[in-house]
């Protein structure tokens, strides 16, 4: 049995879900193109992780077997509606940004992943550490594949331009450089992290 | 827990209806909120576009944009010519189509100070006299095509209204805007 520091610990560095487990890789390479924006997406996901997470450690004796996935998949939906009409509301800048990826959240593989695989087994408080680390962990990948692309791409970190645009190949900005970024940023990790 | 007709049923029926009624209590909180942030968001547009000096604003729209319909409003001076466009919704590709929404973006300055209805209204690869995005042609000939839209709307205005007398005038979907100060 994993301590709690673990369970939290898991989803950032030795689990990381977009390079170590390659799950939710749609939102990785699309949304991507921009620092600002892959952090953004991973907050998103992450909001939703937790809450899904939480929920569903609540209710897991209460659902029968045969129907747990359509189950999860009502609660996971809902908390990224509600989630997508509260940014419409309060943040409409961010919004404007992630509109068209927000209702993408519920396709998202680590969301079922985790209902599936921890908080449908551990409790509440156990689901919440592990929805905040894999949360947390989908985040600093997107934002640092996001930084990545953008310097390569754009010459610019987070809309500050570096002033080397001119030289810079756009290709990383568009689909088949996500793919090349984030290859290599898995071979790199797993180099490291195996030590 | 072991799974049987009455319990499966139960259960998802609980939580589906749960499920809705949490999504429609919180639509029904957000629906005025967003309704204010779209309408603050056009009206800001809108006071944007027009030339200080006064001039004309008129709405255009394109379906054709990569991620679907691109809607926009542009600021007139008084001889038609463009002072500046705002977009109001897109849904282009993050990070190229998206540009269009940018300050000083390669459009938006296609387009400053000149007359739509005396320029060739497409992207250069096409024969036409507007610099397109880089990477995103598909939604810089949406923005086009919207920016001819709002033309085409003004002018039909021109036609059969000789004078503007009122501060806003909405005309088949086109705003006219008459700025004094």
């Amino acid at each position: 049995m994993m301590n709690n520091w673990k369970v939290l610990w898991n989803g950032i560095i030795k689990q990381n879900p977009a390079f170590v487990l390659v799950l939710g890789m749609c939102p990785t390479l699309g949304t991507t193109t921009s620092a600002e924006n892959g952090f953004g997406m991973g907050v998103a996901t992450l909001a939703v992780l937790v809450l899904s997470n939480v929920v569903i450690s609540l209710i897991k004796q209460w659902i029968p077997d045969k129907v747990r996935i359509p189950a999860f998949i009502v609660v996971i939906a809902s908390f990224v509606t509600v989630i997508e009409l509260l940014m419409q509301a309060y943040v409409p800048s961010l919004y404007k940004a992630l509109g068209v990826f927000i209702p993408l959240i519920v396709v998202n593989c680590i969301i079922l992943g985790r209902a599936e695989a921890f908080a449908s087994k551990n409790n509440v408080w156990r689901s919440l550490l592990d929805g905040l680390g894999m949360g947390v962990g989908f985040t600093w990948a997107l934002t640092l594949v996001g930084a990545v692309r953008e310097v390569l791409g754009n010459g610019a970190i987070f809309g500050y331009e570096l002033g080397i645009k001119s030289y810079m190949p756009l290709v990383f900005v568009m689909a088949p450089g996500g793919f090349f970024v984030l290859g290599y940023l898995m071979i790199l990790f797993n180099r490291l992290s195996r030590k | 827990m072991k799974s049987t007709l009455k319990n499966m049923v139960t259960v998802l029926l609980s939580i589906t209806l749960l499920a809705s009624l949490g999504v429609g209590a919180v639509n029904w909180l957000t629906l005025e909120p967003i309704a204010r942030v779209q309408a603050n968001a056009e009206r800001e547009a809108l006071a944007r576009v027009v030339p200080a000096s006064g001039g004309f604003a008129s709405k255009g729209a394109s379906d054709n944009g990569y991620g679907g319909r691109v809607e926009l409003i542009v600021g007139f001076h008084p001889d038609t010519t463009i002072y500046h466009i705002e977009v109001l919704t897109q849904t282009e590709t993050p990070g190229l189509g998206t540009v269009m929404t940018e300050e000083e973006n390669l459009l938006l300055r296609s387009f400053r100070r000149r007359n739509p209805g005396e320029m060739k209204l497409s992207v250069r690869k096409d024969g036409g006299d507007v610099d397109a995005l880089t990477g995103a042609t598909v939604s810089s000939r949406a923005y086009i095509e919207a920016v001819g839209d709002a033309y085409n709307r003004l002018s039909k205005m021109e036609g059969s209204e000789e004078q503007v007398e009122q501060d806003i005038e909405v005309h088949s979907g086109a705003t006219k805007t008459h700025n004094d100060e």
